[in-house]
């Protein structure tokens, strides 16, 4: 394996219980590298993801993480390693303010108050409307204000790999852009390598470098977004180009 | 004796209060119906009459032993006999409660037989004398602790660490995973802070009362109405739902007659479930 990949994933088969839905994935993450999954409802984009975060246990199969196999890691101990998520349905939690949402997120880290209050201003400065409401209780944020709180809180621990899973959904076009060009300077800025999955593929593959496509659990294609763009299977079963 | 039906009822609901806390964390967190709560109270009275008749510690005391005792039950009985079969449902847990209660109560009978118990204290006959009425010194203080327990409980989930886990697998159990809390780990702890709360009822009862096997049904059907009456998982909630207990019991028995003490508390509940099924203060834990 290259030493650049931030993420390998060898062979893994996964599912739940008896009902298996990954097979045979091969997968990978480079360091500063943005990352797309595409597929339609059901291909296990999802199941991918919460295998890679540690909340589904794979049958077999390896996934490497900077190197090191985390396939037996529990979920706690990969985000303290620096695996954010941020879950498909946004789940912050709406009885909690937003600063305390995003302070959840960082309950992985044993940090001074100091520190945490630098990440808190690092997070309202990369999503302004946030401040503003710090005080709000969580769960009376518009949608796009929503999925900006879940995707500071998965940042308030420090990720080296974020994970953000259904991106644009529910959301404004407008609000979509922003939160896009937010995650492009993450990653340019800050160095961040981000796997989204996204049913928009039109935006999925504007914003990845790279992307893989999932079809009945499997991968069956993965190239540069820029050749998934021509790929003519790509154009007519994702965009609807005829 | 509007001032004595004030101080009566609200000396019990204190205790009322501490009482269903632990059962409606239990079930309002960790989902948990702990049909073996009451026995595990009248196990936290035991411990108390054993320490008081051997070293003669005061239930004031010793109901810190019956709290860390109970604690760690609490704690091996939700790893290894509750956590394992979750999968089954609630059904599965409800049977392995009972069980729990009824291994717990035929110890209890083997130990002390049936015979019911009590606790005097050299000051049990003291009390407090306030215009023309009076307060039992023994449920003053009964009082008292049971109000700084829930402040606690209500500390420690709002300030400390695992406090906040509790709270985030409580309000959503998803974003809790994704942001890297131990789901089971929290579960667990949630269910021996609630036996805790348990035993260290249960020394505070053996204080005022007598006991016996035969009161854990009672205690069981007390905290079912304490529960429901303030909504589950909710800490105010459950004290809330304490005092109103108490209200409604000294009510019954001073107004209709002592043998409607119990009833009465089951009528509030049926009206509580018939109108406000979430409970009198309406909101899930801290939500």
């Amino acid at each position: 394996m290259k030493d650049n990949n931030l993420l390998q994933i060898v062979n893994l088969n996964a599912g739940y219980g008896a009902i298996q839905v990954l097979w045979n994935i091969e997968f990978e993450i480079k360091h500063r590298e943005i990352v797309c999954i595409i597929g339609a409802n059901g291909a296990g984009k999802s199941t991918l993801l919460k295998n890679i975060v540690g909340i589904l246990s794979p049958y077999n199969g390896q996934i490497l993480y900077e190197n090191e196999e985390i396939t037996r890691f529990s979920s706690p101990e990969r985000i303290k390693k620096g695996i954010g998520f941020a879950p498909e349905g946004r789940h912050l939690f709406f009885g909690l303010t937003v600063e305390d949402n995003l302070l959840m997120g960082a309950f992985q880290r044993k940090v001074d108050k100091k520190i945490l209050r630098e990440d808190l201003d690092f997070v309202y400065n990369l999503f302004k409307p946030l401040r503003g409401y710090r005080n709000k209780l969580a769960g009376n944020l518009s949608g796009g204000e929503q999925q900006m709180c879940t995707i500071g809180r998965a940042l308030m621990s420090k990720p080296k790999l974020l994970i953000i899973d259904e991106l644009s959904l529910g959301l404004a076009p407008v609000i979509v852009d922003d939160i896009v060009d937010t995650i492009i300077k993450l990653r340019n800025e800050q160095g961040i390598s981000i796997l989204i999955v996204e049913q928009d593929v039109q935006v999925a593959l504007d914003i990845a470098d790279r992307g893989y496509v999932l079809e009945n659990g499997s991968v069956v294609m993965q190239d540069s977004t820029d050749k998934l763009a021509k790929n003519k299977h790509i154009k007519t079963a994702y965009l609807g180009v005829i | 004796m509007g001032l004595q039906f004030f101080i009566n009822a609200i000396l019990l609901g204190g205790l009322y209060a501490l009482m269903g806390l632990g059962f409606s964390l239990q079930w309002g967190i960790s989902g948990i119906i702990n049909l073996s709560y009451g026995a595990m109270v009248v196990l936290g009275s035991y411990l108390s009459l054993v320490l008081f008749n051997t070293l003669g510690l005061d239930p004031f005391i010793s109901l810190i032993f019956s709290g860390f005792i109970l604690f760690f039950l609490g704690a091996l009985v939700y790893r290894f006999s509750l956590q394992p079969l979750l999968k089954g449902g609630i059904v599965f847990t409800l049977i392995i409660t009972f069980a729990i209660r009824l291994v717990i109560e035929n110890i209890i009978l083997l130990i002390w037989s049936a015979d019911y118990r009590t606790i005097r204290v050299s000051y049990a006959g003291s009390s407090l004398q306030l215009f023309n009425t009076f307060i039992p010194l023994t449920k003053f203080l009964t009082f008292i602790i049971a109000g700084i327990l829930v402040y606690f409980t209500y500390l420690f989930m709002m300030n400390t660490k695992i406090g906040k886990g509790i709270q985030a697998v409580a309000l959503d159990k998803e974003g809790a995973l994704a942001v890297g809390v131990d789901d089971q780990k929290m579960y667990m702890i949630n269910f021996a802070v609630g036996t805790a709360l348990a035993g260290i009822t249960g020394s505070l009862w053996a204080n005022i009362y007598s006991f016996s096997p035969h009161i854990i049904g009672v205690i069981v059907g007390k905290v079912f109405i304490i529960a429901i009456l303030g909504g589950l998982g909710n800490i105010w909630g459950a004290a809330a739902g304490g005092i109103l207990l108490g209200f409604a019991e000294t009510s019954g028995a001073t107004f209709i007659g002592s043998q409607w003490q119990e009833a009465i508390g089951l009528v509030i509940m049926v009206a509580v479930l018939l109108f406000r099924p979430h409970g009198l203060i309406g909101k899930k834990f801290f939500g």
